[in-house]
């Protein structure tokens, strides 16, 4: 009994780690997403075709492999091992830029999804364009990303454990620990975590969507 | 002299005039029915109007007073106090999805807060256009001639000066259209000048007091309506 309380600290100290790296890509994520999706809808055309590519490329591999190329690139080519003492950060500013790109194609798919009809209405009623995004706009695009965002955030909650590849110690390499030593449960324990947290998620992206049901279109 | 008048409006698309040198006037209270086949440019000359597209050239005179010309660039700002003087009916009407009826129809006012009375005004014109009871129904419940009254209150609401509407045939079945018929007939009252984009030669006839008929973006035909058909 008292080593299920030990692991289970252990674990909560780990998964502590995945939670904070969740909460903090999303909060640089999510705005970095809307300034990045802005650009790449950008009339400014080597501006829109940047972002484009930046994109392509986050999306186009794996996710892994990022993680790697932004903690040892800095340090084997420009001989500046900036993350040295700081994986977490390497793994944050990753996190950061990969998720971002995927918000913004989702805020994209939302703001394309309003019909023009809806802003030329705002205009023949006389608004202005900050009127008409903040007053008809911006609710219908709230409810079409949503879904899609809840995704991508339950998606995040798992990704939290690629970081281990450069040794931050997040809840599943604490479990790997006692299974080197013999203890396989610990591992498998680790999906409870995972599944309260996706589980937490759900309900409140639930209530949410469930906000927005009220009208249709 | 004339009421409100359009004098020599051209819009391109990209060399492909939709509208060439469109004139023509209107005495108030007057309707007016642009018709001509699909393609001719009715839709373009209607969102020129409504400064939807900006015309090439052209201008507009209202009540004697000459309140648009086209120029190379025009602050947003003056497009949109332009705009005030017209109301526009879309095709598929555009109703804004996530408010009721009422909010709908005061939206604007509500945000402009020109007239402080506008809830009143909007209690009223729900209950001219029958709509009293759905004044809190969020539009997908509505049916297509229900939706349709719904966004002539919302134009009305801002007391535009010339209200426009495209094919307001188009989405109902004949007898519907009697009606949308009488009900324009009867907004003489509430709007000085009307004008009607259709191709329903039948309801030009009973809805209009002059005809204009487009062809290739030219004005083909302009005359009272009793001389067209005679
Ligand atoms: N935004 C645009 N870009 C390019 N071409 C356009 C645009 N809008 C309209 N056109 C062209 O202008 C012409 C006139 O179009 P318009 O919609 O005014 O026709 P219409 O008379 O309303 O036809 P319908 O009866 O089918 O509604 C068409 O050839 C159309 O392809
Ligand atoms: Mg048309």
């Amino acid at each position: 009994m008292n080593r299920f309380f030990t692991v289970s600290y252990d674990l909560l100290l780990g998964f502590a780690t995945s939670i904070r790296l969740f909460i903090l890509t999303l909060l640089f994520a999510l705005p970095l997403g809307l300034i990045i999706c802005f650009g790449s809808m950008s009339k400014i055309k080597p501006l829109a075709c940047f972002c484009r590519i930046i994109i392509w490329i986050i999306r186009g591999t794996p996710l892994m492999l990022q993680i790697l190329v932004v903690f040892y690139v800095p340090g084997i080519l420009f001989n500046m091992p900036l993350f040295a003492n700081n994986r977490f950060l390497a793994a944050l500013i990753t996190f950061v830029i990969n998720y971002a790109c995927y918000f913004s194609e989702i805020y994209r798919g939302g703001i394309e999804s309003v019909p023009i009809g809806q802003y030329e209405a705002g205009k023949v009623l006389g608004l202005n364009n900050k009127e008409i995004f903040f007053n008809i706009i911006l609710m219908q695009v709230i409810k079409k990303i949503v879904p899609p965002l809840s995704n991508e955030v339950i998606t995040l909650v798992k990704d939290t454990s690629l970081v281990r590849v450069i040794s931050v110690v997040e809840i599943i390499k604490v479990a790997e620990k006692y299974t080197a030593k013999g203890l396989i449960w610990p591992l498998f324990y680790t999906g409870v975590y995972y599944l309260i947290l996706s589980g937490l998620l759900t309900v409140m992206f639930a209530y949410i969507e469930k906000c927005f049901a009220y009208y249709r279109g | 002299m004339a009421y409100f008048e359009v004098r020599n409006i051209s819009k391109s698309f990209n060399e492909y005039k939709a509208v060439d040198d469109v004139s023509f006037m209107l005495e108030k209270g007057e309707i007016l029915s642009i018709i001509g086949p699909s393609g001719v440019g009715k839709t373009t000359l209607l969102r020129c109007l409504n400064l939807l597209e900006y015309p090439d050239k052209g201008e507009y005179i209202l009540n004697g007073e000459k309140i648009f010309e086209a120029t190379e660039e025009m602050p947003e700002n003056e497009i949109r106090s332009i705009r005030k003087h017209f109301g526009l009916v879309f095709q598929n009407f555009n109703l804004f999805p996530q408010y009721t009826v009422k909010e709908n129809v005061t939206l604007a006012a509500k945000l402009n807060n020109i007239d402080p009375d506008y809830r009143n005004k909007a209690d009223e014109l729900l209950k001219k256009l029958g709509l009293e009871d759905k004044a809190d129904a969020y539009p997908y419940t509505l049916s297509g001639g229900q939706q349709q009254r719904v966004a002539i209150a919302r134009a009305l609401e801002l007391n535009p000066e010339v209200i426009c509407f495209d094919e307001p045939t188009s989405a109902l079945d004949p007898e519907l259209a009697d009606n949308i018929c009488k009900l324009i007939r009867s907004l003489k009252k509430e709007v000085s000048a009307i004008i009607v984009v259709t191709h329903d030669m039948n309801f030009a006839k009973k809805v209009s007091d002059r005809i204009i008929c487009l062809k290739d973006g030219k004005v083909d035909r302009f005359d009272t309506v009793e001389n067209y058909f005679s």
